[in-house]
């Protein structure tokens, strides 16, 4: 048979049937764009962590303590003053000590749920965050205790609209404090966002409640060069310090990054399987409708047979019939997977990442699967009696 | 010239079942044969044979002096596209394409150019009255139309052997003595015919008469009288 015939007897029945046709596609697309969707959303989420992380800068040092280290007699904190003189060791240019905490933020009536970071004016260097008002800490707000903070883009916003905060006083841990600054937006890093922040001395967070010890020290080397100098001098500083294993971990911006990287790609990995088991799922539900489709046209395979119809002919015009619905459904399955792309990325304030090679294999993947799935309903048919298949009623 | 020699055919099921036994049949080229017999006779199971659409169990069969009884499938595909035209009881058109379209696709199968078979179905749908419902669906025609659409794409293909079981089965009184009225015209014009009916007046209008009894063919002259 030409080929121009074939597509057109594989076409006409899935046009006739419109209602059949679209329920075999469906699964394939559902299948394909959640293919599209996930992966590109992973890219897209991952670059823009990654992009993140290297705006830190690549002489970037986090230290965090451990919580969980249980040696009784082991040393495991670091208080305030050891944690800042970090910043003398050899190759560090800035140490800035931390200590979380999730509260509430509130002026008047309105309130804002916040991470508190109660450091030392180094911090916004180390992080080199912006301001969009006021200032930032000093040196001053932390020697004398002062009960001052510096909220993020969201918490003033939620507290005070768009108006500039700046001397007015919200009220955190029961304290009232007065608003020196406003951080510059700065979006969302792994789904947390950086913005609903509250940032204070942390001498007067200590006067509060008293704790001896700190979670993180920021650190900032001299320069990118100096990294591994750095890393050593911390690391040999610390081990002098503390006593016990696993008090503390080192990591570095590349390190993050790394690990980032690696988090995004195992997920990407799950995701991609979850979703090709639905591809798959859809593939199965797409050959559920052929082999109804091949038993309720038994009679005409019969015919075809009896006007000259080769197997060939049959196996080839059911073929072509799954690969034109798995070829349709994943064609839609790209535009619907791309929609739902944009559409999230930009729910996300995510920059879109989608590879050519994403649509592009998952298209074929499709019709792989079309040929794979309607190779069987095909053989069916093709198999049939003539004789046989004209007494089917 | 068809002939068939000793064709006998079982079914194997449960039981083994003789549809034919020991069949012989000669077919001359411009005959119309009326093959007559009662339901279960195995009518059906004779054209189906004669069609290429089953192969004997047992005994020979040639067409013009080839033995096809043996032939594999693809080459009696081809033998079956250029030689015989089918005319069913229930018109057996495939109802997503147009009468046109039924009308060509036998020609489809011959990979015959769309122009050229274009022009033979358009040829054969106006010499049967359908010039009017060329691009009709088989569900927009009655069923007298139905069965001329049937009969212009046996015709179409121009066969050496029209095979039609009891294609006047399914229609009323005028589209019955319509179709039986083409038979003649077309038996005029020396096509072969082997023509499987109930119908005693239908099968009155063949040069021969041949009655199955049970998968047995009986003699000739028992047959016409059977039809009479």
């Amino acid at each position: 048979m030409r080929i121009d015939d074939l597509a057109r007897q594989a076409w006409r029945p899935l046009w006739m049937y419109k209602m059949r046709t679209s329920l075999s596609l469906l699964g394939i697309l559902i299948g394909v764009a959640a293919v599209i969707a996930l992966i590109t959303l992973m890219q897209s989420a991952s670059a823009s962590v990654g992009g993140r992380i290297q705006n830190l800068g690549s002489n970037l040092i986090v230290v965090t303590m451990n919580p969980l280290v249980q040696a009784s007699n082991a040393r495991h904190d670091l208080t305030y003053r050891e944690a800042s003189q970090l910043g003398r060791l050899p190759g560090i240019a800035l140490a800035a000590p931390v200590d979380y905490e999730t509260s509430v933020v509130s002026h008047g009536r309105r309130q804002s749920p916040a991470t508190v970071y109660a450091t030392t004016p180094a911090l916004t260097s180390v992080l080199q965050y912006q301001l969009a008002y006021g200032r930032f800490l000093t040196a001053l707000d932390v020697a004398q205790h002062l009960n001052v903070v510096l909220l993020g883009a969201d918490t003033s916003l939620q507290l005070f609209g768009h108006t500039d905060p700046v001397g007015k006083t919200v009220m955190l841990d029961g304290e009232p404090d007065t608003v020196v600054g406003v951080l510059a937006a700065k979006g969302a890093f792994f789904s947390v966002n950086q913005d609903a922040v509250a940032i204070m001395p942390i001498s007067t967070f200590r006067d509060w409640h008293h704790v001896p010890q700190v979670d993180s020290v920021y650190l900032r080397a001299r320069d990118p060069g100096l990294l591994q100098t750095a890393l050593g001098a911390v690391n040999r500083h610390l081990s002098r310090l503390l006593t016990g294993s696993n008090r503390y971990t080192i990591l570095t911006q590349s390190q993050i990054l790394t690990l980032t990287q690696e988090i995004a790609g195992l997920l990407t990995k799950v995701l991609v399987g979850v979703a090709a088991i639905s591809i798959v799922v859809g593939g199965i539900g797409m050959l559920n409708v052929l082999l109804i489709s091949v038993s309720e046209r038994v009679r005409e395979i019969g015919v075809r047979k009896s006007l000259g119809a080769r197997r060939l002919d049959v196996l080839m015009q059911f073929l072509l019939e799954a690969v034109l619905v798995s070829f349709t459904g994943g064609l839609l399955g790209v535009a619907v997977g791309i929609g739902i792309s944009v559409e999230l990325t930009r729910a996300l304030n995510l920059e879109m990442m989608l590879q050519p090679v994403v649509p592009v294999v998952a298209l074929a993947a499709s019709v792989v699967l079309g040929i794979v799935f309607g190779l069987y309903p095909a053989a069916r048919a093709s198999r049939l009696a003539p004789a046989d298949a004209l007494r089917f009623e | 010239m068809m002939m068939l020699e000793e064709v006998s055919k079982f079914y194997r099921g449960r039981r083994e079942t003789l549809a034919l036994s020991s069949v012989n049949l000669t077919v001359e080229d411009g005959q119309f044969v009326a093959v007559v017999g009662a339901s279960g006779s195995g009518k059906s199971t004779l054209m189906n044979i004669l069609g290429l659409l089953d192969r004997p169990s047992s005994g020979g069969y040639w067409i013009d002096g080839q033995d096809v009884a043996r032939w594999s499938d693809a080459r009696l595909a081809k033998l079956r596209n250029r030689t015989i035209g089918f005319v069913f009881q229930s018109f057996n058109l495939v109802p997503t394409l147009s009468a046109r379209e039924n009308v060509e696709l036998p020609l489809v199968y011959r990979n015959m150019p769309p122009r050229e078979r274009r022009v033979a179905a358009e040829h054969w749908l106006v010499r049967l009255g359908l010039e009017h419902r060329m691009e009709y669906r088989p569900s927009e025609l009655s069923g007298g139309q139905q069965q001329r659409v049937a009969l212009a794409r046996a015709l179409a293909s121009n066969p050496k052997i029209l095979l039609a079981d009891e294609p006047t089965g399914n229609l009323d009184d005028t589209s019955t003595r319509d179709i039986m009225h083409i038979f003649e015209q077309l038996h005029g014009q020396g096509q072969t015919i082997v023509l499987i009916t109930h119908d005693a007046r239908f099968a009155a209008v063949a040069d021969r008469i041949v009655a199955l009894e049970r998968g047995v063919l009986r003699p000739e002259a028992e047959a016409a009288s059977h039809a009479n």
